[in-house]
């Protein structure tokens, strides 16, 4: 598992991602999220493992 | 009630007075115990001047990251080693569904935010379209955020129906180097000139809480009444990883509604909504800064990081008895 605030793995990172921020790094790879936030929610996407994340209000 | 204050809102309210830059600063130096008089006082100016209704705006980044700029608040500029990253810019059904998410909370505002110095023919084009499919399709106002206008560029956004243009001046002038170095004050207060000259409402916002002294916000107010905004977004500093404001302390609380009555003191017809930091500044004093001279609000999320959830502030306006309603800025 990685960081979704910084893309370390949880173990070297101290738990820099708040609330307040949508995932930038993938929890499965630890790659860059392409993270687009809209008005009611954000998607994520990573294009090293394929996963999509999607969260609505 | 100290006498100033007291005297303060008699001039505002009663006398439709304007409050001179030293009676301001001298409001801005009164004690902690003395700010929720203060609040009670700004509240009264908006009621007196605006009515109770709220304004409601949802904004979008349609074109996040990789800004040539070096705005050291913003995670989106390409010279700071931040998580948020250059992504394409959106296309239209992308736009068009998050201006449907908007106006299904019921807001009455959407703004079309753009990461760059400022746009490109590629961008005008894609603007000159935009706009006007998103007010045809959902029936809101819609405004944009692109970063330096030409004349031409101001006539053309005008043209294509652009409702409000916004454009912030951050800080006073006279802090803004220590800010940016890749632009100047005085080339964002040109295009808010620009703004006004080709009819569009200006929308002009401030960033509260980067280091500038009371002295500064005070400045800054004066330079606000001179370039005459119909809609003034306050945000607060909420430190991004990796900007060179990492490290700066959230504003406290009751600082933040002592500057959110002042503005309402200084500029008492201006739309002045909750923008950016409310939720990490105020936390549960968000219903205080409502009543402290507010009266608009962008709600949802941000253009990179979440906001409140709608609901939350719908439920919050009607416990205070605000309608949501659009407003322009009182002539």
């Amino acid at each position: 598992m990685f960081c979704t605030g910084c893309g370390r793995r949880t173990g070297e990172c101290g738990g820099c991602g708040r609330d307040a921020d949508p995932w930038h790094y993938c929890p499965d790879c630890g790659r860059w999220l392409a993270t687009q936030v809209t008005p009611t929610g954000w998607t994520a996407r990573c294009r090293g493992c394929g996963l999509t994340h999607e969260v609505r209000h | 009630m100290p006498v100033i204050i007291d005297a303060a809102r008699r001039a505002v309210v009663g006398e439709r007075r304007q409050l001179t830059l030293g009676e301001l600063a001298a409001l801005a130096a009164l004690p902690d115990e003395d700010v929720p008089a203060l609040a009670d006082a700004a509240h009264a100016v908006r009621v007196a001047w605006c009515g109770d209704t709220v304004e409601v705006e949802g904004i979008l980044s349609a074109k996040t990251g990789g800004c040539p700029e070096d705005c050291h608040f913003c995670s989106q500029s390409a010279k700071f080693d931040t998580p948020v990253k250059a992504l394409p810019l959106l296309r239209d059904d992308e736009v068009l569904a998050a201006a449907r998410e908007t106006a299904e909370v019921g807001a009455s505002e959407f703004c079309l935010v753009y990461a760059v110095r400022g746009p490109d023919e590629r961008l005008m084009r894609h603007l000159e379209h935009v706009v006007g499919l998103v007010g045809r399709e959902t029936g809101l106002n819609v405004a944009v955020s692109a970063g330096i206008l030409t004349p031409e560029q101001a006539g053309r956004l005008a043209g294509a129906g652009a409702h409000r243009y916004n454009h912030n001046l951050e800080t006073a002038r006279s802090f803004f180097p220590r800010i940016v170095t890749t632009h100047t004050w005085d080339e964002r207060f040109a295009t808010c000139r620009l703004v006004r000259d080709n009819g569009m409402e200006l929308c002009c916002g401030v960033l509260l809480g980067m280091g500038e002294s009371p002295a500064q916000r005070i400045e800054l107010l004066g330079e606000l009444r001179e370039v005459g905004p119909a809609e003034v977004p306050v945000n607060f500093l909420d430190p991004r990883p990796g900007t060179p404001l990492a490290d700066r302390p959230i504003m406290a609380a009751l600082e933040a509604i002592r500057w959110i009555a002042l503005f309402r003191l200084a500029l008492p017809d201006v739309i002045l909504r909750y923008a950016g930091g409310r939720e990490v500044t105020l936390g549960e004093l968000q219903e205080m800064g409502m009543t402290s001279g507010i009266n608009a609000l962008i709600t949802g999320n941000y253009l990179t990081t979440l906001g409140r959830s709608p609901q939350q502030d719908i439920v919050m306006l009607k416990g205070l008895k605000m309608p949501i309603g659009s407003l322009s800025k009182v002539i």
